[in-house]
């Protein structure tokens, strides 16, 4: 896994250099229930991405709670259409689910910038062979 | 004061979108006349230790060969590839036949590319069963129900990697002689 982050960063800085680092944290309703995620991703100006994503669901059993189906890995993004508020994206996340199930979810995303550091995502993928529905908010940071 | 209305209003979003019913999650999974492969074609990974789902066949699972070396074929129902294997070296399926005049279901596996068979019981036609499928240290579990789970013991393999779903097929050798139709709904 450290490797293989290692080659995707080095890779992407060879294309162009960063404008930003965007911080995420929101939320994806799937067919295995919703999961909360962050995410911090290495943007282009190109709003070409990379970047390390961890998305956990919460299971609620007599009053206890346990993280599950922890989903963490990398994420890789290509930019479809870019205004000067609005950009869509296609993003793929590869990682694995549970420390143990490769697992690849494609996403298509809209992306709204509220301020000019700040922002709200929505988006729709495929989880567990079913549609999803996320919403982030996101920071840039530098 | 507008960027505060829009945060309220995507919170609003997620909090009606936790509150939606539950949608049918059932599969309907065709095999056509003269085909082994099923549709709808998906391409799925396992995501945790347990493969638990509901199956109805409904009367196109019964058929006739006339001949007991293709009649009890077995027709694989769900299930998947171990750790980055191919599913003829090792993998774990539940698996049906129409055999004797009833539904038979069986725990097929490939270990280290030697199939293994285990007889699991009959369910009827039109009836909803439930199936779990476990990874349980070196062994894979299979339950129909709530009868005595079978198990058989796994190859050597990796933990972590790829572990791709297995769908509906028929056969065997002989291709569906007819139509079938089955349902599946994977718990979540």
């Amino acid at each position: 896994m450290k490797t293989l982050l290692v080659i995707l960063f080095s890779s992407f800085a060879g294309i162009s250099i960063a404008q930003d680092i965007v911080a995420a944290a929101g939320a994806e309703k799937t067919v295995i229930g919703n999961h909360y995620d962050v995410s911090l991703v290495f943007e282009t100006r190109k709003s070409w991405g990379a970047g390390v994503f961890y998305q956990t669901g919460i299971n609620r059993d007599g009053g206890e709670s346990r993280l599950k189906n922890q989903f963490y890995g990398v994420s890789l993004q290509a930019p479809i259409a870019k205004s000067q508020r609005l950009s869509f994206t296609v993003v793929l996340r590869t990682g694995l689910v549970n420390e143990k199930f490769l697992v690849v979810t494609p996403s298509f995303e809209t992306r709204l910038l509220i301020t000019q550091k700040a922002g709200m995502t929505v988006g729709a993928g495929l989880r567990s062979g079913y549609p999803s529905l996320s919403a982030k908010l996101f920071v840039r940071l530098f | 004061m507008k960027t505060l209305h829009l945060i309220l209003a995507f919170i609003t979003v997620l909090l009606i979108n936790a509150c939606e019913p539950e949608a049918d999650l059932y599969r309907k999974f065709v095999i056509r006349t003269g085909e082994h492969y099923s549709t709808t074609r998906i391409v799925q990974s396992l995501q945790s230790n347990n493969l638990r789902f509901d199956a109805i066949f409904d009367a196109s699972a019964i058929y006739d060969f006339q001949q007991e070396g293709f009649q009890d074929s077995k027709n694989k129902l769900l299930g998947f590839s171990d750790c980055n294997s191919l599913h003829h070296e090792n993998s774990a399926r539940f698996v049906w036949q129409w055999f004797n005049n009833r539904l038979e279901i069986y725990a097929y596996c490939y270990v280290n590319g030697e199939r293994i068979e285990k007889f699991i019981g009959v369910v009827n036609i039109d009836e909803v069963n439930h199936y779990e499928l476990s990874i349980v240290g070196d062994r894979y579990v299979f339950q129909l129900n709530h009868a005595d789970p079978v198990s058989i013991d796994r190859g050597s393999v990796c933990n972590t990697g790829l572990y791709y779903m297995l769908w509906p097929y028929f056969g065997g050798s002989l291709p569906a002689p007819h139509t079938i139709t089955i349902q599946l709904k994977i718990a979540n």
